[in-house]
């Protein structure tokens, strides 16, 4: 993209939002670090998340360039198979939402407009240069690329998400969308993926999965902060997976015994992403351990494992669309029992009584599922709280008094 | 004595109860509403001197101290910390003996609409985001532009003037050119009060609303939004005697 000239105002916006950004990363960190449970081992993914955030350094660090991918629906499988690391778009900072372009509406998902003032093209970042996966997931997903100016000019595949999933006809559709990001990424990456090259990276993320399950079974029993938690999960998406496995096995090793006083609640509802973990606190705060979560940047990174019939290419390709797709509880999908009755599940599994349900303001699909998950819960008996926020922290106080009384309604 | 204290976000009120010996039910003995300002720690303090010395009770006297509200966790010295939701369920237990089953409490910058059982424990709750639209703090800059006391926004047989804005920054300018217009004053009362009863209602929504409907706060001295609201929620809402103090009171009934 050719640089059009800044003018003077633009640039110290730039200049002072970067500054923001660094702020809010440090301060982040800072009140990680400042927690008795801290240890050394979460360091790496620290490190990982500060950089992302400043997606230009990130970019010139990496030895080849990452792909920019968007939700979770495009299989990771693939990416390492074509040996094409990924940069996630996701972004919880507040202060990157200032530099958004001025078309986007006023109520935009703060994530999304968060990624677009982080992507600024005046950064230095040339975003003509970059390739980017986007599945069509909700309508802030569908409509980034021409919000951001980005369609047309930057090499942007798109995969069109079925919003069905228990019906043949979306089955093959999405099948046939794995078979051409198949096709793309051999173009992008370092020629043709193998079945042999696929199948070795679909074992390399199963040992990744195993982990993270490990990771949610220590969390669920509350051997495991849930900040500890959002930073490993979140990390997962600027880290070479390798990399990933040794920092979470040094995590594991290293993790210090915690005492377990907290009442267990079931969060979800929208992404929570680094540096944005205000309701994560302030549910500590409240006398409350997310237990468990129902969250596409935490628990749901990994929508599953992989099971495959053989191991010709057709039996891998079709493996990996039907977890990323059948198995996936996004908001988005027409048909989603799945997801309530994921719920349920974890919900009687871990003898939970509580479920927070977090809403971006402007994040329709998740607002749109809250009503229906609230009255089928409350059916049941649950408690349910909704907090609809965004990422400032003016409302922390209001947060606080509900989250508070939330925590007396669930009893001892 | 026990001495109830809710720090509120434009208000402070205390009370001053006396534990009913052998069955006879308490008594509050002094009590005060003063608005919010900086330094609340010290306010609080020196409110309490102002009853000790009203009572003729010295600080050895005082058994127990209970504070909740915004301003909750800035107050030292105190036995209790509680939050709002559960005060204010406690306190309209304490005042209805247990038969309030939905609270509609009307804040200083927030509404909220609480479900309770007989003996005050809460079931389920709402409460708008940080938003201060339609809550006590706009009725307050209502109430000075139209220079008429909240207890007189009563107001039976007119035609109320539709409100566009209940936001509390923007209240003042549509009020003023209402009035700029030659429109009647109890016409925009009326105005106000059915905008902020819709408001309430879709906190509401269709499901929270059970058995009897208690309302209180401030602005639950303003008979006209009773009645705006009762046309909203289809039910009849009761409000208990000064309505501004169930919550401090209620600091002190919560287990
Ligand atoms: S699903 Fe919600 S949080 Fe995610 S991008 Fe869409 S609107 Fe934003």
């Amino acid at each position: 993209m050719t640089q059009p000239e800044i003018n003077p105002r633009l640039l110290r916006l730039q200049l002072k939002t970067r500054e923001q950004i660094k702020k809010e990363t440090c301060d982040q960190a800072a009140k990680i670090k400042n927690r008795d449970d801290y240890i050394k081992a979460l360091d790496p993914f620290l490190e990982s998340l500060a950089l992302s955030l400043f997606p230009k350094k990130f970019i010139e660090k990496a030895v080849i360039a990452p792909v920019m991918t968007m939700c979770i629906q495009a299989p990771m499988e693939l990416f390492s198979a074509a040996g094409l690391p990924v940069f996630k778009l996701a972004c919880g900072s507040h202060a990157a939402g200032n530099l958004a372009p001025l078309q986007f509406p006023a109520l935009t998902c703060p994530m999304i407009k968060s990624l677009a003032g982080l992507l600024d093209p005046q950064s230095g970042l040339d975003l003509t240069r970059q390739r980017f996966v986007i599945p069509t997931t909700c309508d802030w997903v569908v409509k980034f690329s021409e919000l951001t100016g980005l369609y047309g000019k930057a090499d942007i595949h798109f995969m069109e998400l079925p919003h069905l999933r228990e019906n043949e006809r979306s089955s093959r559709r999405w099948l046939e969308e794995i078979q051409a990001l198949k096709s793309w990424l051999e173009k992008a990456g370092q020629g043709k993926i193998t079945p042999k090259a696929l199948h070795a990276a679909i074992q390399c993320h199963a040992k990744a999965f195993e982990l993270f399950a490990r990771l949610i079974e220590l969390k669920r029993s509350q051997l495991m902060p849930a900040i500890h938690f959002a930073l490993i999960a979140n990390a997962f998406a600027y880290q070479d997976i390798n990399f990933w496995k040794d920092n979470v096995r040094n995590y594991i090793d290293n993790l210090k015994p915690m005492e377990n006083t907290l009442a267990p609640v079931l969060l979800i509802g929208s992404p929570i992403v680094f540096p944005n973990y205000k309701l994560l606190h302030l549910m500590e705060n409240a006398g409350m351990a997310v237990a468990a979560d129902d969250i596409c940047s935490l628990e749901r990174i990994f929508p599953g494992a992989v099971t495959f019939e053989d191991k010709s290419e057709y039996a891998l390709l079709r493996a990996l669309a039907e977890r990323n797709h059948k198995a996936c509880t996004c908001p988005t999908f027409a048909d989603n029992e799945r997801r309530i009755n994921g719920i349920f599940n974890i919900l009687e599994k871990e003898q939970i009584k509580g479920i927070i349900f977090h809403v971006l303001k402007g994040c329709h699909p998740y607002e749109m599922e809250s009503g229906m998950l609230e009255t089928q819960l409350k059916k049941k008996g649950y408690r349910f709280l909704k907090i609809e926020t965004d990422y400032v922290k003016e409302d922390e106080q209001n947060i606080v008094t509900r989250l508070e009384a939330f925590r007396r309604t669930l009893g001892s | 004595m026990e001495i109830g204290i809710d720090v509120g976000s434009t208000g402070i009120k205390i009370v001053f109860v006396v534990p009913g010996k052998s069955g006879n039910p308490d008594q509050v003995v002094w009590k005060i509403v003063m608005p919010t300002k900086p330094g609340q720690s010290a306010l609080v303090n020196d409110l309490i001197q102002q009853g000790l010395t009203a009572i003729g009770e010295s600080p050895s006297g005082i058994e127990k101290t209970c504070v909740t509200g915004y301003g909750r966790k800035l107050i030292q010295s105190t036995n209790h910390v509680v939050d709002e939701i559960w005060a204010n369920a406690a306190g309209i237990t304490y005042l209805t003996r247990g038969r309030a089953r939905t609270l509609i409490n009307v804040g200083g910058q927030d509404v909220k609409i609480i479900k309770l059982t007989e003996s005050g424990q809460v079931t389920d709750f709402k409460m708008n985001d940080k938003c201060a639209a339609g809550t006590g703090r706009f009725f307050e800059i209502a109430a000075n532009i139209l220079d008429t006391p909240l207890d007189d926004f009563h107001t039976k047989d007119i035609e109320p003037v539709n409100i566009n804005s209940i936001c509390a920054v923007f209240a003042e300018s549509e009020i003023v050119s209402l009035l700029a217009k030659g429109v009647n004053k109890f016409s925009i009362i009326k105005g106000i009060n059915n905008a902020v009863a819709r408001r309430i209602a879709a906190l509401a929504g269709n499901g929270i609303l059970d058995g009897d409907v208690y309302i209180d706060g401030g602005p639950a001295n303003n008979k006209g939004l009773v009645e705006s609201l009762e046309d909203q929620l289809l039910c009849d809402i009761k409000v208990v005697e000064e309505p501004q103090f169930t919550v401090a009171l209620g600091s002190l009934y919560v287990d």
